[in-house]
C-alpha cells in the first residue's frame, strides 16, 4: 500500500469517527435535554407537600400494585379492553375533574369492559374505596393523581 | 490509534506497544464505566446494574465475581464505594503503570515511520517528547473544562431501586456494544464481544497470523477497517434508536 493510500485510508476513518460522534453527540444532548426538563417538572412536584403526601397515599393503600410506580400502567389483565392491562394514570388530567376523579376512586371499576367480547372476563377490577380513602387523603390524592402527565413526546391518549 | 493501525505500526518489535495501548483505551472505559456509576442517579443505577449483570454470564466464577464486585445480590450502597475505590485508586494505578510502560517502549523502539516515508525522525525525551505530550494534554484539559463549564451534565433523579427508568441506556462510548447486545442473543453477544476486545488487544499477531496466509494483500488492514466501521455504525444506529 503506497504512502499516499495509507494518508488517505487515516483520513477517511479519522473522518468516519469525528462523523459519528457528532452525530451520536448531538442525538445523545437533544435526548439529555428533554429527559432533564422532564425530570425537573417531576422534582417540582416533589417540592409540593401535598403532592408528596398524595403520591404516599398513592402507595399505602397499592394503587402502584395494578397502576404501576408513578401511575405508569402496565399491569396485565387479560382481555381488558384497555389493550388486556391495567390503565396507566398519566392522562387522568385530561379527561376528568377532580370530583369525577373522587368520584371515580369512591366507587370502582366493578366491571372492566372487554377487549374481545366473546373472550373471558378480565380477571381485575378495580375496588372501591369508599370505606378506605376519604378526607385529607383523597384530596392529597387526587392532587396527586391530577398532576401526573406523560413524558414528553408521548401521544396523548383519552383513556386513563 | 488510527494512524498507528492504518500504517501497521505495530508490528515485530513493537507488539508490546499496541497491547498496552490497547490497554489504555479499555482502562479509560474502565474509568468511564465507574464514574458513570458514581453519580448515583436513577440512569446510572441501572445502567450499573445492567452492565454488572453481564458479569455473572462469565462461567464459572460469573455469580462470585458479581458479588464482589457490588458486594451484594444487587447495585447498593456498598457497590458506589466499591466503584469508588476501583475509580480513585485501582484503575488509577494500572493507568499509571501502563502510561509507564508505554512511554518507556515508545522510547525504546522509537516511533514507526510510514512506509515510504524516506524521512528519519529522532528527538529527545526531555523536552521535546515532554512538551509535545504536555502540549496536547493541556489543551485537552482545557476543551474539557471549557465544555464541563459551558454544558455542566446536571444529575437525574435520585437512584430507586424500585423503578426502572422507561430509557436505560449507558453513556454513548458503549453504544456499540450495547446495540450489538442487543441484536444477538445475550451469551453470544458478551462472547463476540470479549473476543472483539482480545482481537484488538492481541492484533499484531493477528494481522501478522493473515499476513502470512496472504502475503502483501493487506488482508489485515481491510478486515480491522471494516470491523472499525461496523462499530461506528453501531454507535450511530444505538443513537438515532
Amino acid at each position: 500500500m503506497s504512502l499516499t493510500a495509507q494518508k488517505i485510508l487515516v483520513a477517511l476513518l479519522s473522518i468516519a469517527l469525528v462523523v459519528a460522534l457528532i452525530i451520536a453527540g448531538s442525538v445523545d444532548a437533544r435526548r439529555d435535554a428533554v429527559a432533564r426538563k422532564h425530570a425537573e417538572a417531576l422534582l417540582d412536584d416533589a417540592a409540593n407537600p401535598q403532592l408528596a403526601r398524595g403520591r404516599a397515599v398513592y402507595t399505602r393503600y397499592s394503587c402502584n400494585a395494578c397502576h404501576g410506580a408513578g401511575g405508569a400502567g402496565g399491569m396485565s389483565n387479560i382481555n381488558a379492553e384497555s389493550g388486556g392491562k391495567v390503565n396507566g394514570l398519566l392522562h387522568v388530567s385530561e379527561t376528568y375533574t377532580a370530583t369525577e376523579l373522587m368520584e371515580k376512586i369512591r366507587s370502582g371499576v366493578p366491571n372492566v369492559g372487554k377487549g374481545d367480547p366473546t373472550g373471558p372476563d378480565p380477571p381485575l377490577h378495580m375496588p372501591a374505596f369508599r370505606d378506605l380513602i376519604a378526607g385529607q387523603e383523597m384530596r392529597d390524592l387526587v392532587a396527586y393523581l391530577m398532576s401526573l402527565r406523560p413524558p414528553p413526546g408521548e401521544a396523548k391518549s383519552k383513556a386513563w | 490509534m488510527i494512524r498507528v493501525f492504518v500504517t501497521r505500526a505495530y508490528r515485530r518489535p513493537r507488539e508490546l506497544t499496541w497491547v498496552f495501548g490497547a490497554s489504555l483505551f479499555l482502562l479509560t472505559l474502565g474509568f468511564g464505566f465507574t464514574g458513570y456509576s458514581l453519580v448515583y442517579d436513577s440512569l446510572s443505577y441501572w445502567a450499573t446494574t445492567v452492565g454488572t449483570n453481564l458479569l455473572g454470564d462469565v462461567p464459572v466464577i460469573g455469580h462470585s465475581l458479581l458479588w464482589v464486585l457490588r458486594g451484594g445480590p444487587d447495585v447498593n450502597p456498598n457497590t458506589l464505594s466499591r466503584f469508588y475505590n476501583f475509580h480513585i485508586g485501582v484503575l488509577p494505578t494500572l493507568m499509571a503503570l501502563a502510561i509507564l510502560t508505554h512511554l518507556v517502549l515508545v522510547r525504546l523502539h522509537g516511533v514507526a515511520r510510514l512506509d515510504g516515508d524516506p524521512r528519519r525522525e529522532t528527538y529527545h525525551f526531555f523536552p521535546e517528547h515532554v512538551l509535545r505530550e504536555a502540549t496536547i494534554g493541556l489543551v485537552l484539559l482545557l476543551a474539557l473544562v471549557v465544555y464541563a463549564t459551558a454544558r455542566p451534565p446536571g444529575l437525574g433523579e435520585p437512584a430507586d431501586p424500585s423503578f426502572t427508568p422507561p430509557h436505560i441506556r449507558p453513556e454513548w462510548y458503549f453504544f456499540p456494544s450495547y446495540r450489538w447486545l442487543k441484536m444477538v442473543p445475550m451469551r453470544v453477544g458478551i462472547w463476540t464481544s470479549a473476543g472483539f476486545v482480545a482481537a484488538m488487544v492481541f492484533w499484531p499477531w493477528i494481522d501478522a497470523g493473515l499476513e502470512r496466509v496472504a502475503p502483501g494483500r493487506r488482508l489485515g488492514v481491510w478486515l480491522g477497517s471494516a470491523g472499525f466501521m461496523f462499530t461506528l455504525v453501531l454507535l450511530v444506529w444505538e443513537a438515532l434508536s
